[in-house]
C-alpha cells in the first residue's frame, strides 16, 4: 500500500472521530460523549491512572522521546 | 459584589493565568529539540505535576467514590453503553491502524501516528501548538 492510501486511511479516521464527536454532540438521544466517556473511565481510579498515564506517555513519547 | 460572584471573578482571572502560562510554557518548549536535557525536563515538569495532583486527589476523594459508586451504578442506561462501546471500537480500529502502519515497511510508505505529529512539530509554532494542547489535555484529565 502507498503513502497516499495510507494517508487516505488515517484522513477517513480522523473524518470518522470528527463526524462521531458532532453526532454525539447534536443527537436528541443524547448519546455519550468523548468528553462523557473520558468521565466515566476517569470515575474509576484506575480508569483516571490509566487516562494520565496515556497522557503522559504521549507527551514524553512526542517532545521528548 | 457577593462572595459568590468574587469567587467566580477570582477564578477566572485564574483561569486566563493559568492559560497564559501554560502558552508562555509551550512557546519555551517549543525551543526545545527532541532527546536533549533541555527536552527532558521541559517535558518532565508538567508530567511529574500530573501525576503529584492525581495522587493527592485520589487519595482526598477515595472515600467519596465509595458513598457515590452505588448511585452510579443504578443510573446505568443501555443505550449509553452501546455508544460507549461504539466509541471503544472507534479506538479499537485506529490502534490497529496504527499497529499496522508500525510493523509496516518503509515508515515512508507507513506513516504512524507519531510520524504524522512529526510534520506538525517540525515547525516552532506547530509545536507549541501541539504542546499548548497536551498541556490542555493534561489539565482536563487530572482535574476530572
Amino acid at each position: 500500500m502507498s503513502r497516499q492510501w495510507t494517508m487516505v486511511v488515517w484522513a477517513l479516521l480522523g473524518l470518522g472521530v470528527f463526524v462521531f464527536l458532532i453526532a454525539t454532540k447534536l443527537s436528541k438521544r443524547r448519546p455519550p460523549t468523548l468528553g462523557g466517556l473520558v468521565g466515566r473511565i476517569a470515575q474509576h481510579p484506575l480508569g483516571h491512572w490509566l487516562l494520565v498515564i496515556g497522557w503522559a506517555w504521549l507527551g514524553w513519547h512526542t517532545f521528548a522521546r | 459584589m457577593t462572595r459568590l460572584s468574587q469567587f467566580v471573578a477570582e477564578r477566572q482571572w485564574i483561569v486566563v493565568a493559568i492559560t497564559a502560562v501554560g502558552l508562555a510554557y509551550a512557546a519555551l518548549a517549543s525551543t526545545t529539540r527532541p532527546f536533549t536535557d533541555e527536552a527532558y525536563v521541559v517535558t518532565a515538569v508538567p508530567l511529574v505535576a500530573g501525576v503529584v495532583v492525581v495522587a493527592l486527589r485520589t487519595r482526598t476523594t477515595r472515600r467519596s467514590a465509595l458513598v457515590m459508586r452505588s448511585n452510579r451504578e443504578s443510573n446505568r442506561d443501555t443505550r449509553s453503553n452501546r455508544w460507549s462501546l461504539a466509541w471503544i471500537t472507534m479506538v479499537i480500529v485506529i490502534a490497529c491502524w496504527e499497529l499496522y502502519c508500525y510493523v509496516g515497511a518503509p515508515r515512508s510508505e507507513h506513516p504512524t501516528l507519531s510520524t504524522l505529529i512529526d510534520l506538525l512539530d517540525s515547525t516552532r509554532v506547530g509545536k507549541a501548538l501541539a504542546f499548548a494542547l497536551w498541556l490542555a489535555l493534561g489539565c482536563y484529565l487530572v482535574l476530572r
